[in-house]
C-alpha cells in the first residue's frame, strides 16, 4: 500500500523492551545482515521475516475453532467481514463489548493499535498485555512521582555510583544497557542485588540478598527504616519535595531489620550493610522487574516502597539516580507511545462499560481492562469481539486452558500474526501482520540518556500480502463506514509530532531519523507543580492510594500460599515457584526461529543440586512440576533439571512463556511447560490495583518424570 | 413590571430544581436579550453563581426534562467568559491556541472552547476529534466543578473525572487554562 522505503536501512528493534537502532544490510529487495544488534533476537530478524512458516496472506476459519481448516482470503473480504461483524457487536451487545488486546510482541505497534480501536470502535476494553508486568509499577510511581520510575529506562547507570538490581536480571533483560551497568562497575560503582536466583549480576555485588520470593516490600521497609531511624536521608529534598514523611518515619518505624529477616530469610547484617549503602552513597539508580514489582499480589507496594527509598534519599531526577523518563517527552510534546495510550478515550457511554469499572479505578484511568473478569466475561458473553495484536494470549495469560476455551466462545476473534500460535488457532481470521521493520514508525528509545526518539521508514516492502497492524485497523475502520479520524497510517504518525510541529516525512529526514528533546537534570526545581502528582510534591503518602481504598504507605503482605501463610502446605509443596526470563526469547517469541532455539532447546528448571539429589533427580533429567491449586491436581508441567549450585535450596526457576510451534495444533503444547496452565483466574486474593492474582512465589512440588 | 437579571438571579438562587426547570429557560432568554456583558455588570458573579446552584441541582433531572438549558446556559457561560478573557488577552496571546471539548455522563451536555489569537469562543456542542486538543468528561457537576476552576487530581484516578488528549498537554495548557476560566468566571 505505501511505496517509501528507507533510504539507509535504519530501524528500531522492537524485538524486546530496549529499542536498539538497528541497520539492515539489504540485497535483492531482502534484510541480508542487521548491524548493531545487542543480542540474538535482533540478530535473527531475517530468521523471522523469512521464515517457511511465517503467515503471508489473510485466512478465514472455514471448519469448527481449532479444527486447523483455513481458507485464503482476499483483504476485501477479510476486512469487509470483520467490519460487518464489528459493526453487529457493538450494535446488539454495545461498543464495549469489543476487545482490543495487545500483548509485548511488535513493541509499541500493539499500543499503537489499541489507541486506534479505542477511537474508531468506541470502547474502552484494551489492555497492553501488561497487567502482569508492567503495570503494578505504573500504578505505584503515578500515585507517587506523577509518572513511571523504577523501570528499564529509568535508571541512570551512567553516571551512578551505586546500582540496585531488584528482581531483575539486566543480562537478560536489558542485553543494551547492560554494557553500561557493566561500565560502571569498572569505574568502580558499587552493585547491590536483590534476587532469589544467583543472577550474573549477583555474583559482582557488593551485598546479594537472596530473598525469599515475595518478601520484598518486607526488605523495602526494613531499608526505609535504617535509613530513617539513622538519618541518612536527604533532609533537604525530603523537606522542600515530598509529602507525607512524618507519617512514613512513624509507618516504618516497627520495620526494623530484625524484623524482616525472618520474614525474607536473610541475614540482618546484610540487611543494614545494603541500607547503610543506599542511605550513604549518592547518587544511586534501581532497577526492579517482575521478580519484586509484579506478577505478586503485593506488587503496587513493593514499587511504593522502592519509590520512597529513591525519594527520601533524592536520588530522582538526578544524574546517575532514576530519571523520569516521560517527562521528557512529554515537555518536548512529543507523543511517546507510552503516554499516548492513555490519553485517548471513548464516548462517556462506552467508557461506562469498562471491564473493572468501580473495582480497578486506576487501571480504569490506564486504560487496562480487569483481565480475569475480561476472561471470564468471555466464557458469559461479556466478551463479544476480541482483537488480538502481537499477543499469544493463550500462552501468556493464566488459566491457559479458560482462556483457550473462552476464545472458542467469543463470537469474533481477529488476531493478526507473523506465525501461527495457539491463540490464532481458534480465531475466526487470522491476518498476516507486517514486521516492525517493514513498517513505517517513531519510536521512542530505551537507552540513555533517554532523551530521544526516532522515526523511520520501512526497510524492505511486507514479505507476501502482509500489512501493518496499525493499516488493518483504520480499513476495517473505513469499511465499518467509522468517521476517519484518521486517513491513513501516515496521518496518525504526523499526529503523534503535530504538537511538535513536525510531519513524520520530515522526522524521517532527521539524520538517522533522529529526535533529540532536551532533559536537563531536577526539573522539579523550576516546575510548577514540581511533579504531577495531586499535591505537586513525591506523595510518600499516597493520596491516590487513600482514595480507593489501598492502604497509602507501603505495607507487606505475606503470599496467601506461603510457607508463613499455609505451613501444612509445605510438606507435600516444599519448593518455592519462582520463573525466569530467557535470553535467547522475547517471552512466548522465537521458539520457532532455529538460531534461538538452539540456545535453548527445552524449557528448563534451575534447581539446586542437593534439592534434586534428594529426589534422585540428575542434571538433564525431565521432571513435573505440580501446585496444590484444587482445580489442577494431577495435572503438572515439566521441564529439564538445570543445576545451579547457588540456589536456595527451596526456591526452583522456571522458564516462561513455553509452547511449541512443533507440536500438533492447535495447542502446540502451550500447557505442557507453561506455568500459566495450572494457574487459576477463578478465585484471588487479586493485586488491589491491578487484578493480578498471584503468579510466583507460590508453592509447588517438583519430582522426576520418567520421560525421555 | 419586569424583573431585572439580579433580581431574578436572587429568585433563582432559593429554588429547587423543579423550580430551575421553569425558571431557567425564561431567565437564559432575558440575559441572552440584555447581552452577557451587560448581565454580568448588572449581576456581579452571574457566571459562577449560575454554575454553583446547578451543580447543586439535580442535574440528571434537568437533563431528563429540560435539556435545551444545558445549551444555553453554555453558550452564555463561554459567551461570558469570552467578554471577561478581554482583559487577560496578552496571556492568552502568549498561551497560544488550545481547544477543549466537555461532555458528561449523566446528561446530554456538550460544550466547547477554544482559545486563538488572544481570545476564548466557545459554547454549547463539541468541535470535532481532530481539532480538539483535550477532552474533559464526567459526571455533569463534575465538569461545572472544573470550570469554576475546581481541579483535584485524584478525581482522575477514581473514575470521577476522565481526560482525553496528550498528556503534555495536560501540564502545558489543559490545567493552566482550567484555572483561568474558573478565575473569570468568579
Amino acid at each position: 500500500m505505501e511505496t517509501k522505503l528507507s533510504k539507509d536501512g535504519h530501524f528500531i528493534c522492537l524485538r524486546c523492551h530496549q529499542k536498539c537502532h538497528l541497520r539492515a544490510v539489504i540485497g535483492n529487495g531482502k534484510i541480508k545482515e542487521i548491524k548493531g544488534a545487542a543480542c540474538v533476537k535482533g540478530a535473527t530478524i531475517p530468521d523471522v521475516m523469512y521464515h517457511p512458516d511465517r503467515i503471508l496472506y489473510p485466512m478465514k476459519r472455514i471448519g469448527e475453532r481449532g479444527e486447523g481448516k483455513w481458507e485464503r482470503i482476499s483483504w476485501d473480504q477479510a476486512t469487509s467481514e470483520i467490519a460487518q461483524k464489528l459493526n453487529d457487536i457493538s450494535e446488539r451487545y454495545g461498543s464495549h463489548t469489543l476487545f482490543f488486546i495487545t500483548g509485548s510482541g511488535q513493541k509499541q505497534i500493539g499500543w499503537q493499535v489499541e489507541t486506534l480501536g479505542k477511537k474508531f470502535f468506541d470502547t474502552p476494553n484494551t489492555h497492553g498485555g501488561r497487567y502482569t508486568c508492567i503495570i503494578p509499577e505504573v500504578m505505584a510511581d503515578f500515585a507517587t512521582v506523577g509518572e513511571l520510575l523504577t523501570y528499564e529506562y529509568n535508571p541512570c547507570y551512567k553516571d551512578t555510583n551505586l546500582m540496585v538490581f531488584w528482581g531483575a536480571n539486566p543480562d537478560v533483560g536489558t542485553p543494551a544497557q547492560v554494557r553500561d551497568a557493566r561500565a560502571a562497575l569498572k569505574r568502580g560503582a558499587k552493585m547491590i542485588v536483590v534476587d532469589p536466583r544467583p543472577i550474573p549480576m549477583a555474583k559482582k555485588a557488593d551485598v546479594w540478598l537472596p530473598i525469599r520470593p515475595g518478601t520484598d516490600a518486607a526488605l523495602g521497609l526494613a531499608f526505609l527504616h535504617v535509613i530513617i531511624k539513622e538519618e541518612l536521608y536527604d533532609k533537604e529534598f525530603t523537606e522542600k519535595y515530598t509529602s507525607g514523611f512524618e507519617k512514613l518515619k512513624e509507618h516504618v518505624r516497627e520495620f526494623t531489620p530484625e524484623w524482616a529477616a525472618p520474614i525474607t530469610c536473610l541475614r540482618v547484617e546484610d540487611i543494614y550493610k545494603a541500607a547503610r549503602l543506599l542511605g550513604n552513597v549518592r547518587p544511586w539508580c534501581l532497577y526492579a522487574r517482575c521478580g519484586s514489582v509484579a506478577q505478586q499480589i503485593n506488587s503496587a507496594q513493593n514499587a511504593r516502597a522502592f519509590a520512597c527509598l529513591l525519594a527520601i534519599t533524592g536520588n530522582i531526577d538526578v544524574p546517575g539516580g532514576n530519571t523520569l523518563y516521560f517527562r521528557t517527552f512529554t515537555d518536548a510534546m512529543f507523543m511517546h507511545t507510552y503516554p499516548m495510550r492513555p490519553s485517548f478515550r471513548p464516548s462517556p457511554k462506552a467508557e461506562k462499560g469498562f471491564m473493572g469499572a468501580g473495582k480497578y479505578p486506576m487501571m480504569h484511568f490506564g486504560h487496562m481492562c480487569d483481565m480475569p473478569g475480561t476472561v471470564r466475561g468471555m466464557h458469559d458473553g461479556k466478551v463479544r469481539g476480541m482483537w488480538i495484536v502481537a499477543n499469544n494470549f493463550v500462552v501468556a495469560e493464566q488459566d491457559s486452558w479458560k482462556v483457550f476455551e473462552g476464545l472458542k466462545k467469543v463470537d469474533l476473534v481477529v488476531v493478526p500474526e507473523i506465525f501461527m500460535t495457539p491463540t490464532a488457532e481458534v480465531a475466526d481470521y487470522v491476518l498476516p501482520a507486517a514486521h516492525y521493520a517493514e513498517i513505517d514508525n517513531v519510536a521512542g528509545t530505551f537507552l540513555e540518556p533517554y532523551n530521544y526518539a526516532t522515526a523511520y521508514r520501512k526497510i524492505v516492502e511486507p514479505q507476501g500480502e502482509c500489512w501493518d497492524d496499525r493499516t488493518m485497523v483504520l480499513e476495517v475502520a473505513r469499511k465499518a463506514g467509522r468517521e476517519m479520524l484518521w486517513e491513513d497510517l501516515e496521518d496518525f504518525l504526523n499526529f503523534r509530532l503535530k504538537y511538535m510541529g513536525l510531519t513524520f516525512e520530515e522526522a524521517c529526514n532527521f539524520p538517522d531519523g533522529k529526535l533529540e528533546f532536551p532533559k536537563p537534570w531536577r526539573r522539579y526545581e523550576t516546575s510548577v507543580p514540581s511533579f504531577q502528582t495531586p499535591s505537586g510534591k513525591i506523595e510518600l503518602y499516597s493520596s491516590v492510594f487513600k482514595a480507593i481504598g489501598i492502604p497509602p504507605l507501603p505495607t507487606f503482605a505475606e503470599n496467601p500460599i506461603s510457607p508463613v501463610s499455609t505451613p501444612e502446605i509445605f510438606d507435600e509443596y516444599p519448593f518455592i515457584y519462582m520463573h525466569i526470563r530467557l535470553s535467547p526469547f522475547q517471552h512466548t517469541e522465537g521458539r520457532q526461529i532455529e538460531r534461538q532455539r538452539k540456545l535453548r532447546h527445552d524449557p528448563i528448571i534451575e534447581i539446586n543440586p542437593v534439592a534434586a539429589g534428594k529426589l534422585g533427580i540428575k542434571e538433564g533429567d525431565w521432571v513435573k512440576l505440580e501446585v496444590p491449586t484444587p482445580k489442577f491436581r494431577g495435572r503438572h508441567i515439566k521441564f529439564r533439571a538445570k543445576f545451579v549450585p547457588e540456589m536456595n535450596e527451596r526456591v526452583v526457576g522456571c522458564d516462561h512463556g513455553w509452547w511449541f510451534p512443533e507440536k500438533p495444533a492447535p495447542e502446540h503444547g502451550f500447557a505442557d511447560s507453561n506455568i500459566n496452565a495450572i494457574l487459576s483466574l477463578d478465585s484471588g486474593p487479586y493485586e488491589p490495583t491491578v487484578g493480578n492474582i498471584q503468579c510466583r512465589a507460590f508453592a509447588c512440588k517438583v519430582t522426576r518424570l520418567d520421560e525421555k | 413590571m419586569k424583573k431585572t437579571i439580579d433580581e431574578r438571579m436572587e429568585d433563582v438562587m432559593a429554588m429547587s430544581t423543579e423550580g430551575l426547570i421553569y425558571a431557567l429557560p425564561s431567565l437564559f432568554a432575558q440575559i441572552s436579550q440584555n447581552g452577557v456583558s451587560r448581565s454580568m455588570e448588572e449581576s456581579p458573579g452571574l457566571l459562577y453563581r449560575l454554575l454553583t446552584k446547578l451543580e447543586e441541582a439535580d442535574l440528571p433531572k434537568i437533563g431528563a426534562d429540560a435539556p435545551e438549558i444545558f445549551d444555553s446556559f453554555m453558550n452564555i457561560f463561554w459567551e461570558g467568559i469570552s467578554a471577561k478573557a478581554e482583559s487577560v488577552r496578552s496571556y492568552l496571546e502568549r498561551f497560544g491556541d488550545f481547544t477543549v471539548n466537555y461532555e458528561t455522563f449523566d446528561t446530554s451536555l456538550k460544550a466547547h472552547a477554544r482559545v486563538s489569537e488572544g481570545r476564548i469562543t466557545g459554547g454549547a456542542g463539541m468541535v470535532r476529534f481532530r481539532e480538539q486538543d483535550a477532552r474533559w468528561f464526567g459526571d455533569t457537576k463534575e465538569i461545572f466543578a472544573l470550570l469554576r476552576g475546581e481541579f483535584n487530581m485524584v478525581k482522575l484516578f477514581t473514575e470521577t473525572l476522565f481526560f482525553e488528549g496528550f498528556l503534555g498537554l495536560v501540564q502545558r495548557k489543559a490545567s493552566p487554562f482550567n484555572t483561568l476560566v474558573g478565575s473569570l468566571a468568579m
